[in-house]
């Protein structure tokens, strides 16, 4: 096997790239956050800095799809390490199960009879 | 045809490099009569094309019903973005990081996970995530009594407002190590812990657990509560919502020293509710208790060029490594991190900020519509993060069952695990950043009409 072109190498925290004055996200609803805190109850609010990265969603994408590239994995070379994890599986398995596990089926609904009935 | 594509020619020659006559020879260790003479139990095998018709027409039948359920699973929206890296090969499967070279993607994925799962909850030290919230809890029980010495006693203060089926898991998990929750009673006119009988304890005990929220959605006095069991000698627990904690107070900070342990379930952060799991848990603590976290954590190093790397490390507690380990648990959620770090870095502080209020306007804009609704009360208030509760005036199963019949999932019916405590027709309603006014809408005019058809209009 010959190699095309160097891998890029993520050699940086998602945290490094980080920015608050950026505001490139249109994944969370649009929403005053403030005039909703004045509904909670003033002493139990967050005091305290909350050092999430605020990254856009393509430089989130590069960073993670490089990272991971920094992995062995089996669909790349033979993988002897580990136990249970390691082997190959059906690419179907897992588009079909995520089509059965929905975000809306919660764990104490009554029925799912297409989610019960497996297997037939 | 065969899953595993070997010709003959390669499986003779594997054998002949192991030295072996036959694959038969491989099972030889097995005796004849533990063997089993095929899988009769097992369907004849389908093609993927059949699989996906007979799977996808399963999907089908269950429908897409409107979910306001939560009791600890909870709806939100999950970027596209999110399962398309998650579920990469470089990640869905090649997760185990033992081997540091090969897995450096994975640890420093997991590296950014305890990060970001320390900041959420103020703690110094965070592991590698634990199986959900509940084993979770359990995890943090024994942890406490492990570390607090000083206290001589095994008892663990168990509100009632931590769900019940926390408290089954956990009891599941103590109990046979002599450890026993003892259940603090709930305020009837708040859905609070009890403060009287809570400060009623005479003898000495471990730890206080904190539910915030609590099961009811309604919020615990966090501060006084974390400074009262430090006083008593004791180590506090906090159980959040990592969601809730982008508005509200971070545990490392409740009362004047922050509690022990954080723990929590963290399938809120961009993890599908799929029926009960896979979910993720995760425990964050303080800097002095880091020998007592049980399972993975993953350190920042250098290698021997001085280059940055990553590795597992404090490796003596851990079960693989000793018998005397911190936990049984020798494993992590990776797959479940991956995503849970890949959402909260395409939320990032703003967009986690703004789920959660939008979960809180949600849940008011429910609650004012329920207000007008006849027969329906608040048994608790309304001063609530994005859960509370009602009482009905008919039976709350079959308004479940009802609601359903109109593709609504209602909530969960709390009085099966309440109803000693004169909690009668009580359901646990959910509204996440989800829900439009539509669907609040059509969820309030739903109950009206099914209360109306089942109370014979007399509400």
């Amino acid at each position: 096997m010959t190699q095309l072109n160097e891998a890029v190498i993520e050699d940086k925290l998602i945290f490094e790239a980080s920015d608050f004055t950026r505001k490139s996200s249109s994944l969370a609803p649009d929403i005053d956050v403030d005039t909703v805190i004045k509904s909670l109850p003033e002493h139990l609010l967050r005091k305290s800095d909350l050092q999430l990265p605020q990254v856009g969603e393509l430089q989130v994408v590069r960073h993670y799809t490089r990272l991971s590239q920094k992995n062995f994995s089996i669909d790349m070379h033979f993988y002897p390490l580990g136990s249970c994890t390691m082997k190959y599986n059906p690419r179907a398995c897992n588009t079909l199960a995520a089509r059965l596990c929905r975000t809306s089926s919660h764990g104490t609904q009554q029925y799912e009879p297409g989610y019960y009935e497996l297997p037939v | 045809m065969p899953y595993i594509p070997h010709t003959s020619q390669e499986i003779a020659e594997m054998l002949s490099v192991i030295g072996v006559d036959s694959i038969e020879q491989l099972f030889d260790e097995i005796p004849p009569e533990l063997r089993s003479d095929g899988l009769d139990k097992i369907p004849s095998r389908r093609s993927e094309m059949q699989v996906q018709r007979l799977l996808t027409e399963k999907s089908m039948q269950d429908g897409t019903p409107l979910c306001f359920a939560g009791g600890g699973a909870y709806e939100h929206h999950i970027p596209a973005a999110i399962w398309e890296i998650a579920t990469r090969g470089e990640f869905y499967s090649a997760y185990t990081p033992y081997q540091a070279e090969a897995s450096q993607g994975t640890l420093q994925v997991i590296y950014e996970f305890q990060t970001m799962i320390a900041s959420l909850t103020g703690m110094d030290v965070s592991n590698a995530s634990l199986y959900d919230g509940a084993s979770g809890l359990g995890e943090a029980v024994l942890m406490s009594v492990r570390a607090n010495r000083k206290a001589k006693s095994k008892r663990i203060l168990m509100p009632a407002t931590v769900s019940s089926v926390y408290r089954q898991v956990v009891e599941t998990i103590v109990k046979h190590q002599g450890i026993t929750p003892d259940i603090i009673d709930f305020d009837r006119a708040n859905g609070t812990i009890d403060i009287d009988k809570l400060k009623q304890q005479s003898e000495p005990f471990a730890a206080l657990v904190i539910p915030q929220p609590n099961y009811f959605g309604c919020m615990e006095d966090e501060h006084s509560l974390t400074d009262w069991a430090h006083e008593q000698g004791a180590m506090v627990i906090g159980l959040v919502n990592p969601v809730a904690l982008a508005l509200l107070e971070a545990p490392g900070n409740w009362g004047t020293q922050g509690v022990d342990i954080a723990v929590g379930e963290a399938q809120t952060l961009g993890i599908p509710l799929s029926s009960g799991g896979p979910y993720i848990g995760f425990m964050a603590c303080k800097q002095k208790l880091v020998r007592q976290l049980p399972g993975r954590i993953v350190g920042r190093t250098v290698d021997l060029d001085g280059k940055p790397g990553f590795s597992l490390t404090l490796q003596a507690r851990e079960q693989h490594i000793r018998p005397k380990a911190t936990s049984n648990i020798c494993t992590n959620q990776s797959l479940m991190a991956t995503a849970t770090t890949l959402y909260l870095a395409f939320m990032g502080r703003d967009g986690l900020q703004k789920v959660a209020a939008s979960c809180v306007q949600n849940t008011q804009a429910l609650i004012e519509l329920l207000k007008t609704s006849p027969g329906i009360s608040f048994p608790f208030g309304t001063s609530v993060f994005h859960e509370f509760v009602i009482t009905l005036p008919a039976d709350v199963e079959q308004v479940i069952e009802a609601m359903a019949e109109e593709d609504i999932v209602a909530g969960i019916n709390i009085s099966q695990y309440y109803a000693q405590d004169g909690l009668e027709n009580a359901l646990l309603i959910c509204v996440t950043e989800t829900k439009s006014p539509e669907d609040m809408a059509f969820f309030a005019d739903t109950l009206n009409k099914v209360i109306s058809d089942l109370t014979g209009g007399a509400e």
